[in-house]
């Protein structure tokens, strides 16, 4: 029987190997990675403390109920069941691959990548030009290791992103492109100082932008967007890049029916060129392109006004904290039966402020910020030894 | 001038209760390096974020046009490629 048991858990793991090595993909190029120098063991973890924090922070974030008992036993050198050390297995497999998939990101998380983004985005440029690149760069990491141990999807969508951005912009290939355009419309008649005016025209603009305005922008933004996506299927590729537009001219003879066929003609692509290297234009595609649901930004938010900042530091402020301190006592009292806290013995009081604490975490962490409220969710949110030491003040 | 942490708590719920978030955007930027530095981190990564995933829209703006701009090349080349008339 015992024999059975541990054949069973043999050929367990040999799935689990399998599993996981087609699960360790490279985050620059999707392919199969090794985990080579990445590949800790429990001992070298242990050995470390710094390593071993990191541990603990990924260990908690995928499953804290589960972890604590693990941690507990750890700390008062108990030995772990038989589950609890599959579960420890599982967990530093899941961190040797955030740690692998770290290291690679460093070839392309450099501090000339954080200047290039600062050059070109006026908060990240304000932000870097009081701190520092190297001290940015500093911060940045931190804040992507933390990240990547924390919330593997937002992560690796955002890796993902550098990566492709990076290799679609080198050697600025943007303004290349943009330049292109320029010449291509003069080539073609369109004067350059026209350009600019297209857009306000066609939109039947003044001055600024009031809120009509905006919708009519927005709209052209849209309209012009399709007329790409259109002319992208006019010529046959559904994921567009320069390899296949030049393929597509290559075989023009081939194609020429089909451009024919479609409704799109030159003077119509032109227009949307002229509108495309419109500042503001470019701006609103942008956005919709990121609207778009495959480029939307990470992680997904819920903090996003000041009415949602303002609600979240009222559901976290200390009225509301003792509230739910309350409730919480209440239903533990009834659960165990309890006729008074003095029958609380103070292992059972100590568990009751534990859970509450990692509860009161857990409610904290959906509130989820974009831009500078996820710095002001920061300063109004309470820490975790904080609101450890406030619930430990609230025991009557 | 530098603020206290209390003074920058003081100005930033003055700023939060007028609900002006443009002022509140600006003040954050122009005090960033005097905010805590968890808040710095969290800031920085949000906005750093945002950048990376709009040039990656710029970027894929620029594959669209680079592809009309084939379009172009391959319309004049055809015998009945029409003349823009904007």
């Amino acid at each position: 029987m015992l024999r059975m048991g541990i054949e069973l858990r043999k050929v367990r793991r040999s799935i689990e190997e399998k599993a996981e090595k087609a699960a360790v993909k490279d985050p620059l190029t999707g392919e199969q990675m090794e985990l080579g120098e990445h590949a800790k063991s429990q001992e070298d973890i242990w050995q470390d403390p710094e390593e071993q924090a990191k541990f603990l922070q990924f260990f908690g974030a995928k499953d804290s109920r589960k972890a604590k008992p693990i941690i507990d036993a750890l700390e008062n050198k108990r030995l772990l069941t038989e589950s609890q050390q599959t579960y420890v297995d599982e967990s530093l497999r899941g961190y040797n691959i955030r740690r692998a998939e770290m290291g690679r990101l460093e070839q392309i998380f450099t501090p000339d990548y954080v200047r290039d983004i600062a050059d070109t985005d006026k908060s990240v440029g304000l932000m870097v030009k009081q701190i520092g690149l190297e001290r940015a760069h500093e911060l940045l990491r931190g804040q992507l290791e933390k990240l990547s141990l924390d919330d593997a999807k937002s992560y690796s969508k955002l890796v993902k992103s550098m990566s492709e951005e990076r290799t679609l912009s080198e050697g600025g290939w943007t303004a290349y492109v943009n330049n292109k355009v320029s010449h291509t419309l003069e080539r073609i008649g369109i004067a350059q100082e026209d350009m600019g005016g297209y857009v306000a025209s066609s939109l039947n603009m003044t001055a600024g932008f009031d809120r009509a305005a905006r919708t009519n922008l927005e709209s052209a933004a849209r309209e012009n967007m399709n007329i790409f996506m259109k002319i992208a299927d006019t010529i046959g590729a559904k994921k567009i890049s320069r390899g296949r537009a030049e393929s597509f001219i290559d075989s023009f003879e081939k194609q020429r029916d089909l451009l024919q066929k479609s409704n799109l003609h030159l003077a119509d692509i032109a227009k949307v060129l002229k509108a495309s290297i419109t500042p503001e234009m470019r701006q609103e595609m942008q956005r919709v392109m990121m609207e778009g649901g495959e480029m939307k930004g990470v992680p997904e938010t819920n903090v996003n006004t000041i009415q949602e900042l303002r609600a979240a530091r009222e559901e976290f402020e200390e009225g509301a904290v003792k509230k739910r301190f309350g409730e919480a006592l209440k239903a533990e009292s009834k659960r165990l039966k309890k006729k008074s806290l003095s029958a609380y013995s103070p292992a059972e009081k100590s568990a009751f402020i534990d859970s509450f604490v990692d509860t009161e975490v857990s409610l904290q962490k959906k509130k989820i910020g974009r831009g500078i409220f996820t710095a002001l969710l920061n300063i109004f949110l309470k820490s975790k030894p904080d609101i450890k030491t406030h619930a430990a003040s609230l025991w009557p | 001038m530098a603020l206290t942490p209390e003074q920058l708590r003081t100005e930033i719920d003055r700023l939060l209760e007028a609900g002006d978030e443009s002022a509140l955007k600006d003040f954050m930027l122009e005090h960033f390096s005097e905010l805590p530095e968890s808040a710095q981190s969290e800031m920085l990564l949000a906005s750093f974020s945002d950048a990376v995933e709009s040039r990656l829209a710029d970027a894929k703006i620029s594959e669209l046009q680079d592809s009309a701009l084939s379009a172009i090349d391959a319309l004049e080349a055809s015998e009945g490629g029409e003349k823009p008339r904007v």
